[in-house]
């Protein structure tokens, strides 16, 4: 499934590091998901679509 | 959450503490080749997941997961297997083993069978457990 996540994280001025921290994750799982190499979770797709403000879809395509 | 992280990390000591003594039993009882094993053991242990400082988040979880699925499996096969063919040629004669003279290595096929027998119910009454604890056996109302 690819994702987003780069280009809203790279809107927001954001770094792995400072996204990690605001959805309480490690690093490696933020560099795993911009990587297309973990699915995350509901929960956390959820987290990361509100921290952004968009839908889930805007940022994870199926 | 199956395992919280405190419970995690105690686990992690509990398995160094293990190992560190099956090592130190093994030099006592002088059986080498078992300090060795132990030794690499420690040191896979402490290099590939006790120094591991990283946050425990869901990925890490999931792939925690997915090591123990796998240990499982490998561990599974191999001592059902193992028991196969330690009990197996034995009764019928055509082992490689003379009847009689290995009757440890049969005694080993047993132990290794029991064990994978135990492990096959405890898997299956966990799967049960679990299974009935998420709502695999609820009907549509």
């Amino acid at each position: 499934m690819k994702n987003n996540l780069k280009i809203y994280r790279a809107k927001h001025s954001l770094t792995q590091e400072n996204l990690a921290d605001k959805l309480d994750v490690s690093r490696q799982t933020i560099i795993a998901i911009e990587n297309g190499k973990y699915l995350p979770s509901i929960t956390l797709a959820f987290k990361i679509s509100k921290l952004f403000q968009v839908k889930i879809e805007d940022i994870f395509i199926y | 959450m199956f395992m919280t992280l405190k419970k995690y990390h105690q686990l992690k000591r509990e398995i160094l503490i293990f190992l560190i003594a099956i090592f130190c039993l093994s030099l006592f009882l002088k059986i080498y080749f078992l300090s060795v094993v132990s030794i690499l053991g420690i040191v896979l242990f402490v290099t590939l997941i006790y120094s591991n400082k990283q946050l425990s988040d869901e990925r890490e979880i999931t792939v925690r997961r997915q090591a123990v699925d796998f240990a499982f499996t490998i561990l599974i096969s191999t001592l059902a297997i193992s028991s196969f063919i330690l009990i197996l040629p034995l009764s019928t004669g055509w082992s490689v083993f003379d009847k009689g003279e290995y009757l440890y290595i049969e005694s080993i096929g047993i132990i290794f069978a029991y064990l994978v027998i135990s492990l096959i119910i405890l898997y299956s009454l966990a799967y049960f457990f679990f299974n009935r604890k998420s709502g695999g056996n609820d009907n549509e109302k």
